[in-house]
């Protein structure tokens, strides 16, 4: 199930092109320079997952979720500490006092971000796969990482598609993550799709 | 439910009774359903906007984040939201709750719906969210209002202690980081006690109320600030100042006390009321720390007491007074 450095170098090239729309689209949000990257791709267990969503045993982590389907069906969060979404939401939306939670008019502008940012990625994977993906609309959560992914997930040999994005906004680095929760089936579709891509971007040089 | 047991009329009926506001945009873009909500709220008739693109009406949304997000639910079939923060009023919406007309603060979603044989549609929904950001701009109004309060000195309405603590350490690390001088002042009302038990509690408050007015307005750069320190102790923090600067501040404050003319019969330093002042001042470098300048300071201050009160003694000059009063 492990995806070779071809494999993972062709989906982050081709995540950062979709980001690159995204960060476009923020950054006409707040008229400022905005800066999103994805730095690494990884394929792993659901349980791995969740251990990097502890960060440094921060308690609780701020996410933004839809569910897709279509080609292949996934769960989609963007995922930040607790404190780093609250400082993103902040930023965007230039307000200095800081509530020690999110109100309800913040998590609607957390849950923007989020749909910006997934709906760019699976844009990018449903060029991928040529056929479009519906989506719900997105879904704002804050809680521990378990409380907040787990209850998404029954199906066994599930994993996650593990994207480490790197955020920036009036210059301060924010890291977070974009995660796809998929099925077996959708695994292997996706790595096959992958390599039609590759082979593809190869045939095409 | 089987849809196609619900008639045209009766889902007509439901676009226009329902509660907030709805667009149906068909695959070119143009406006197929502008309901009854919006009619009310836009005071633009659906007959004059049906079969017209939203750019051409209204020209702002061309290139906006709402047109990218029509087009991505059109191209790609994925909804979009826009929050009301983010997206300040998309569509020029009034209403008149208690008479007067208030812009509607709205959050839009953007949904993609499939028409027949697969002609992609896509519905605006418009909800209205003034009350939701009236309520929010409250109670960050309370929150910022007992954030300034815990800061206060409730008597002097100069900044507190607490208030001292954090931005003295903040004043300091600035000056760690940035290489530059930080001057502090301590500054004691000279027999304050004997104040007090010759006027009276009340007159006591009042004495202090006014000191600490008038080291309020002595202070003319941005950054100084004076807090009470405690008791009868005020502390004036100055960024930026070197000694001398610092010691000069210091003088006038002394004179600006003295100027006040308070009476103070029980005080050995004048007939007047009268303040020391110690003063320090550092260029800390990264293993300085905040406590020992305020120490200096507060050692000055012990020391122009000891020497006779009404004066001001610099930390950096310990044997020698920098100036003394009458």
């Amino acid at each position: 199930m492990e995806l070779s450095e071809l494999q993972r170098d062709a989906l982050v090239e081709a995540f950062n092109i979709g980001v690159g729309q995204a960060a476009a689209s923020l950054a006409s949000i707040v008229n400022e320079e905005v800066k999103l990257s994805v730095l690494t791709l990884q394929l792993i267990p659901r349980d791995e997952a969740l251990k990097q969503f502890n960060f440094h045993n921060s308690d609780r982590i701020c996410a933004v979720s839809q569910r897709f389907s279509g080609a292949f069906d996934a769960m989609g969060f963007l995922i930040f500490p607790e404190e780093q979404g609250l400082e993103v939401v902040r930023r965007m939306v230039g307000e200095s006092l800081s509530l020690k939670e999110l109100t309800e008019l913040e998590q609607e502008a957390m849950s923007e971000i989020g749909n910006i940012l997934l709906n760019a990625c699976v844009g990018t994977l449903a060029n991928l796969f040529q056929r479009p993906l519906n989506s719900t609309l997105p879904t704002y959560y804050l809680g521990s990482p378990q409380e907040v992914i787990g209850p998404q997930i029954g199906l066994n040999g599930e994993a996650v598609l593990l994207l480490h994005i790197d955020l920036t906004l009036e210059q301060h680095e924010i890291k977070g993550f974009v995660a796809f929760l998929l099925s077996v089936d959708s695994i292997a579709a996706l790595v096959g799709e992958i390599d039609r891509y590759i082979a593809q971007a190869l045939g095409g040089q | 439910m089987e849809p196609s047991r619900l008639s045209t009329s009766l889902l007509l009926q439901l676009a226009h009774t329902v509660n907030e506001g709805l667009i149906l945009l068909d695959s070119a873009g143009t406006v197929q359903l502008w309901n009854r909500w919006l009619e009310e709220r836009s005071g633009i008739a659906a007959a004059s906007i049906e079969g017209r693109r939203l750019e051409d009406i209204f020209p702002p949304l061309a290139n906006s984040r709402l047109a990218h997000a029509v087009d991505t639910a059109l191209r790609q079939q994925l909804p979009a939201i826009l929050s009301q923060t983010l997206n300040r009023r998309p569509f020029p919406l009034t209403d008149r709750p208690h008479g007067e007309t208030v812009p509607i603060e709205q959050a839009i979603t953007i949904a993609p719906l499939r028409g027949f044989a697969d002609t992609p549609y896509c519905l605006i929904q418009i909800q209205d969210v003034t009350a939701a950001v009236r309520r929010e701009r409250q109670l960050r109004e309370q929150a910022q209002q007992l954030q300034a309060l815990s800061n206060i000195d409730s008597l002097t309405g100069v900044a507190n202690r607490r208030s001292f603590d954090s931005r003295f350490q903040e004043e300091f690390q600035r000056a760690q980081r940035h290489g530059g001088h930080l001057s502090v002042l301590m500054l004691d009302i000279d027999y304050f006690k004997e104040y007090n038990d010759t006027y009276g509690h009340q007159a006591g408050d009042t004495c202090l109320t006014v000191v600490a007015n008038a080291l309020k307005h002595c202070l003319q750069r941005g950054g100084d600030f004076v807090a009470r320190y405690g008791g009868e102790e005020f502390s004036v923090v100055l960024p930026g100042s070197d000694h001398k600067a610092a010691c000069t501040v210091a003088v006038a404050l002394q004179e600006q006390v003295a100027m006040l003319g308070m009476p103070h019969a029980s005080s050995q330093a004048s007939s007047h009321l009268t303040v020391s002042i110690g003063v320090a001042t550092a260029r800390p470098d990264r293993d300085a720390r905040a406590v020992d300048l305020l120490r200096a300071a507060d050692v000055a201050l012990y020391q122009a007491k000891r020497l006779g009160r009404n004066r001001v003694v610099s930390a950096d000059a310990l044997d020698s007074t920098v100036a003394t009063g009458n």
